[in-house]
């Protein structure tokens, strides 16, 4: 117990350095992109005026002394103030992340009652028309891009059928699709990667045993094999959860999702670099988090492993 | 048979994609709607980043905005100043201007409009911004409770025009003093047509109707304003009965939906006004006017706009788009000629043309590439590099962009002074054409508020833009707007989406 305690503030410790590499990266990318004074002000404003703006946002300062600020900032918990809001970055994306959290998790679950279902009926049918349609699918939903999927279900499910509406926040029906489309990738991933894993261990001597001493054929799958397939799917989805925050911004865009993509890319296109950042660092941080929790989860799944 | 049956499935979900755009017209979605409630819902690309009137510059704020509150002068259906909280004014000497208000004004929390209101929104506005339509007002003085002077540092022509939008908004005195500015960023009390309900940000902004409207109770019981940053699900929001209004079309997007027979395409005139902007700074051939004017000879203006535009734009003779004051109807486009664009190429040395680059952002893709196939075909090779419009407009700035970009201008006050101000004279911001003839012309037309005198100078800058060319002058597009066929609503020339005169059937 204690070893796995001292193993959590390690990680703690590595993921203080992997948000400080993110603060840089995305400190020096976002000041590569143009010059937010530009936008800022209106057409007829004088050079002056923009160099007295330029003043206030302590942008006139050399590049590595903004980014000096910006560290000592950070360290004070500072994450500073939208250009364009002119309010707390960390209370602007506060405000939307539950959106957006809702918008993810309701992807991980629906990706998830689909894919394990359908992983374990496909790997034990293996060659059957259901696995073949199984795997047709999967094939489907890895290679199409969210936003196409996206306005083709909107097309379909919103314009043809008029059964869901087609984006914005609202009660349930405006999450199934979004959630749908966002979480289809992963849905079509696990699918594929528990069938293929269940397979392998379906073919292992132990199962073989587990059968030759007749212990029910469910119990065996449920039990024994299933469990040790469920690794590598543990794994995938930590991961992938990376992949649905990203994922949601585009998601987001595509449905009017009003979320933390949407205000990334609103904030991108208007030069709000702090807002940028903050929202990186952010999410960045919950990607860590996540990994840590799934790391710690082996233990439960797979005894063998320990920490130390 | 795996491959079969998975080619089958990628066809399926194809066709279901490409038939549902067919079948849309049957089925619409029943709305939801009391019956006796008239709800209208419009929907634009990017939600307001404040609600505070006075502490913004931005359209998509000023369009939701502008139903909570009024400004002194507004425009009649005939695009003239007309009154709203003032009812007259007039320049008293050459730098003040009297305004008359209106007795019977009060806020939605029933504090009264007068004099001081004005006194108090102005300098709030200036001090809020530094950089803002009423920064050169030195003070304003009450003169009684209804009438007010606005002096100026220096003579301003069209200080009324620039109190028909941001700068001539009234906020309530009492009211942001006693409950706090962010309390009114956020709870908005106005004199407009509609009460401030709620805001979820990035996704509806919800008003109702203001039964004590002075202008009498708007038809609309309620108002939302939806955020659909995009325009294809915009669109199928129409489609669906979603959204009432969708705004912020572009021209391909309306070409698609012509013909759809639940939602109306409503194209309306529009100030907003584009050209090329040709760099004429730096030695080489856009230096030499006779250039200049091939080019404008060179470009088939007219088949672009009816081709790539769907129609959905008329064309300008210079900067000025023709319901601004200041436009000289005498002044006649550059005619279509290639004959005379050889000519004009090879009196100046380029018989065989020129390479040059220009940049424009990725949205006018279309655009700019019939504009450079119009070019090329008397020899000027255009490389058009495109990126998105903010590195653009950054790029143009830091004056890093390539000799020739393509851009556009609203001049919201429907004065030519706004289509000229950033560009002509050789001091400001965008200026890449010296001429000193139109700097004097410039000084005559922004300091003089007498409308003659400044109409002469205006037609003086118009022939020299004629004669020197430093732009390709190209159109002034419509604003584009679906609406669903039960909504009547009038756009307005400048674009901002005031929806007090709208209705539903």
């Amino acid at each position: 117990m204690k070893s796995l305690l001292s193993y959590i503030l390690r990680r703690c410790l590595y993921a203080i350095f992997v948000l400080f590499g993110v603060a840089t990266v995305v400190f020096f990318i976002t000041r590569m992109t143009g010059d937010p004074v530009a936008i800022m002000l209106p057409p007829d404003a004088t050079v002056e005026q923009m160099e007295e703006l330029r003043i206030e946002l302590g942008m006139d300062k050399p590049l590595l002394t903004q980014y000096g600020i910006f560290i000592w900032d950070l360290l004070h918990f500072d994450l500073g103030e939208s250009l364009r809001y002119d309010d707390s970055t960390l209370k602007l994306i506060l405000e939307r992340l539950p959106a957006t959290l809702q918008l993810a998790s309701t992807s991980l679950i629906i990706a998830l009652l689909v894919s394990i279902p359908a992983g374990i009926l496909s790997a034990l049918k293996q060659g059957s028309l259901f696995d073949r349609l199984i795997m047709s699918f999967v094939l489907i939903g890895q290679s199409f891009p969210v936003f196409w999927v996206g306005i083709l279900l909107i097309l379909f499910f919103s314009v043809s059928l008029g059964l869901l509406p087609t984006g914005g926040i609202g009660g349930w029906e405006h999450l199934i699709l979004p959630a749908f489309a966002l979480g289809l990738h992963m849905m079509a991933l696990i699918t594929r990667l528990l069938r293929s894993s269940l397979i392998e261990v379906l073919s292992s001597d132990y199962i073989r045993t587990a059968r030759a001493k007749g212990l029910l054929s469910f119990k065996v799958i449920a039990k024994h094999a299933l469990r040790n397939s469920l690794l590598p799917v543990v794994t995938i989805v930590g991961l992938q959860v990376g992949a649905l925050l990203g994922g949601s911004v585009v998601t987001e865009m595509v449905f009017a999702w009003p979320g933390v993509g949407q205000m990334i890319i609103q904030a991108i296109n208007f030069r709000d670099f702090p807002l940028v950042q903050t929202a990186i660092i952010l999410l960045a941080g919950i990607f860590v988090l996540i990994n840590l929790i799934v790391d710690l989860l082996y233990v439960v799944i797979d005894p063998r492993i320990q920490y130390k | 048979m795996k491959k079969a049956l998975s080619i089958i499935l990628i066809l399926l979900v194809i066709l279901t994609g490409c038939t549902s755009n067919n079948t849309s017209s049957g089925d619409e979605k029943e709305k939801e709607k009391d019956s006796s409630e008239k709800e209208l819902v419009v929907a634009q690309v990017s939600d307001a980043s404040t609600m505070d009137p006075q502490n913004q510059g931005s359209m998509p704020d000023m369009n939701i905005l502008i139903n909570i509150f009024d400004t002194l002068v507004t425009r009649d259906e005939n695009n003239n100043l007309a009154p709203s909280l003032a009812t007259e004014w007039e320049a008293i000497d050459d730098t003040t201007w009297q305004f008359k208000l209106r007795d019977d004004v009060t806020f939605h929390n029933g504090e009264k409009f007068n004099a001081e209101t004005v006194k108090y929104s102005i300098e709030r506005l200036n001090s809020l911004n530094e950089i803002v339509e009423l920064r050169n007002v030195k003070e304003v003085n009450v003169v009684d409770e209804y009438t007010v002077n606005i002096v100026t540092e220096a003579p301003d022509p069209i200080l009324p025009n620039k109190t028909v939008l941001f700068g001539g908004v009234m906020v309530p005195k009492q009211y942001i003093e006693e409950e706090g500015e962010d309390n009114f960023a956020k709870n908005p009390v106005g004199t407009g047509p509609f009460k401030f309900v709620s805001w979820k940000k990035d996704n509806e902004v919800v008003l109702e109707a203001n039964a004590d409207y002075f202008k009498g109770v708007p038809e609309i019981d309620k108002l939302v304003f939806r955020t659909i940053p995009n325009i294809a699900d915009m669109v199928a929001a129409a489609k669906t009965g979603e959204i009432d209004i969708a705004t912020g079309l572009t021209s391909d997007v309306a070409i698609q939906l012509e013909g759809d027979q639940n939602i109306s395409v409503v194209a309306a005139d529009w100030i907003r006004t584009f050209y090329l902007v040709i760099d004429t700074t730096k030695d080489g051939p856009l230096a030499k006017k006779e250039v200049r004017q091939a080019m404008n000879h060179a470009v088939n203006i007219q088949q672009i706009i009816d081709t790539v535009l769907g129609g959905y734009a008329k064309r300008v003779a210079t900067l000025i788009p023709s319901q601004n004051f200041g436009v000289d109807s005498d002044i006649k486009p550059f005619e279509y000629d290639l004959e005379k664009a050889k000519e004009l190429l090879a009196q100046a040395g380029y018989p065989d043309g020129f390479e040059v680059d220009l940049d424009a952002a990725n949205t006018d893709s279309a655009i700019v590439q019939a504009i450079a196939a119009e070019l090329e075909k008397v020899g000027i090779k255009v490389k058009v590099n495109l990126m998105d419009r903010t590195t653009l407009m950054s790029n143009i700035t830091a004056k890093t962009s390539a000799p020739l970009y393509y851009l556009g201008n609203t001049g919201w006050t429907m004065d030519a002074i706004s289509n000229f101000q950033s560009y002509i004279k050789s001091d400001r911001r965008y200026n890449v054409w010296k001429n000193d003839e139109a700097d004097q012309l410039m000084d005559v037309q922004e300091q003089n508020i007498d409308p003659e005198i400044r109409q002469e100078a205006l037609t003086g800058i118009q022939e020299l833009l004629i004669e020197e060319a430093p732009y390709v002058y190209l159109w002034q597009l419509d604003g584009l707007y679906a609406m669903s066929n039960d909504v009547e609503w009038e756009p307005n020339v400048i674009g901002v989406l005031n929806m007090y005169n709208a209705s539903l059937k």
